[in-house]
């Protein structure tokens, strides 16, 4: 009956629709976790907050995490210090203080590098105002107000103010953005199965379009 | 300034930031921390760090901490150090540390000696505020912090935070080095 099989045949084309999209989406899921497989600091960034979100509060390590620069990118680094060419050791206040030879580490980043002086930054400022107190959580003390250390002004507008001492940058312009000029393998093998199975889920729909509908 | 600090503060009873700049771990963070290996020994609090530190950067209050035992914790993988006193951290640091083939060693060290004005006769180089920590001449002090860089073993840190350091520890204070990469901090 031509209507049943009108039916049938928008039926099984949604269908068909349907599964090519499901595995569509399970090629972007799979090349999705290789992704952060391949990244250790992605995956690194995901643990902790999984692990947070399973531990229902912070870690320490995420915490610790979140004031991180990052890892250490691997491959060539500059050394900071080179190897006299005439050694002659003489005894250091600290005893002897030796070594091992070291190869140079060669490579740098592609802009000069430049090596600011060591220069004495002005004292950092975390001068209480008054007595200090001494440091209390502050959930101690009978209705959990916060510690008595505090950087809100005393009312009336008297008296120092303390605040949290700032974070000191010291020098150093930013560092250079270097991109990897080659894709590491992991990428490519994202990027092929990602579109295999989508090709795949393609020709499977075309192929069953092309199929006489039964009626 | 202590109510915008708050305002930018999450809403998380778990991470409890005072106004004066410090998280207190509750319970269940500390039990958590000691169990996932994290860290060593119970330690009462955090600095409040409001954004990821730059290389050079550091941040040192240890205003009203009582005394204590002090130690040094420090993190290959995050190239991070943090000193405690008492339980509160009272400083931290971005650092550079060893690279290929001169790895800094992992584990716990003691402080072995400290030196204010010291140069390496190897090296001919500044190195001050020492802290050595091997008889083979790795040691924490002040040096040039930077993107990329990397010692022959020693841990460099910013000058003004090496002099803190220097005044802050103790010949024999114990100093835990967490390798780059360890099985403990996957939980």
């Amino acid at each position: 009956m031509p209507v049943i099989a009108g039916q049938m045949r928008g039926t099984s084309a949604l269908l068909n629709r349907r599964n090519s999209m499901v595995a569509a989406l399970a090629g972007i899921a799979a090349a999705f976790s290789l992704t952060i497989a391949a990244d250790p600091r992605l995956s690194k960034e995901v643990g902790d907050r999984v692990d947070q979100a399973a531990q229902g509060f912070e870690t320490v390590a995420a915490m610790l995490a979140e004031r991180s620069p990052g890892q250490r990118p691997a491959g060539a680094l500059a050394n900071l210090k080179h190897k006299r060419s005439a050694v002659e050791s003489t005894a250091a206040p600290l005893g002897r203080h030796v070594i091992p030879p070291v190869e140079a580490i060669m490579g740098a980043p592609p802009a000069p590098l430049i090596v600011p002086p060591i220069v004495a930054a002005p004292p950092l400022y975390n001068v209480a105002a008054g007595t200090p107190a001494p440091i209390l959580p502050a959930s101690s003390g009978a209705g959990g107000g916060p510690p008595i250390l505090s950087d809100i002004p005393p009312p009336g507008g008297g008296g120092g103010v303390i605040a949290p001492p700032p974070i000191i940058t010291e020098e150093l312009p930013p560092p250079p953005v270097t991109t990897s000029a080659v894709p590491e393998p992991a990428s490519w093998a994202m990027m092929l199965i990602g579109f295999a199975t989508m090709g795949g889920a393609f020709r499977r729909h075309k192929r069953r379009r092309g199929q006489p509908a039964i009626g | 300034m202590a109510s915008a600090e708050a305002a930018s503060t999450p809403k998380d009873s778990s991470k409890d930031v005072s106004s004066n700049g410090r998280i207190f771990l509750t319970n269940e963070q500390l039990r958590q921390a000691l169990k996932s290996g994290t860290i060593d020994r119970p330690i009462k609090s955090l600095l409040a760090v409001e954004r990821p530190l730059k290389f050079g950067d550091y941040k040192w209050d240890d205003a009203a901490v009582p005394d204590g035992p002090t130690w040094i914790r420090i993190d290959l993988k995050s190239q991070l150090i943090s000193v405690f006193r008492a339980g509160y951290e009272i400083g931290t640091a971005v650092i550079v540390y060893g690279g290929d083939n001169k790895e800094t060693p992992a584990g716990r060290l003691h402080i072995l000696a400290k030196a204010r004005n010291h140069r390496s006769s190897v090296y001919d180089a500044e190195m001050p505020y020492t802290l050595r920590l091997t008889n083979d001449g790795v040691s924490i002090h002040a040096s040039s912090v930077r993107w990329g860089a990397a010692t022959h073993g020693c841990i460099g840190v910013p000058i003004n935070f090496a002099e803190r350091l220097f005044d802050a520890t103790k010949v024999g204070d114990e100093v835990t080095i967490v390798p780059a990469s360890t099985p403990q901090q996957a939980s």
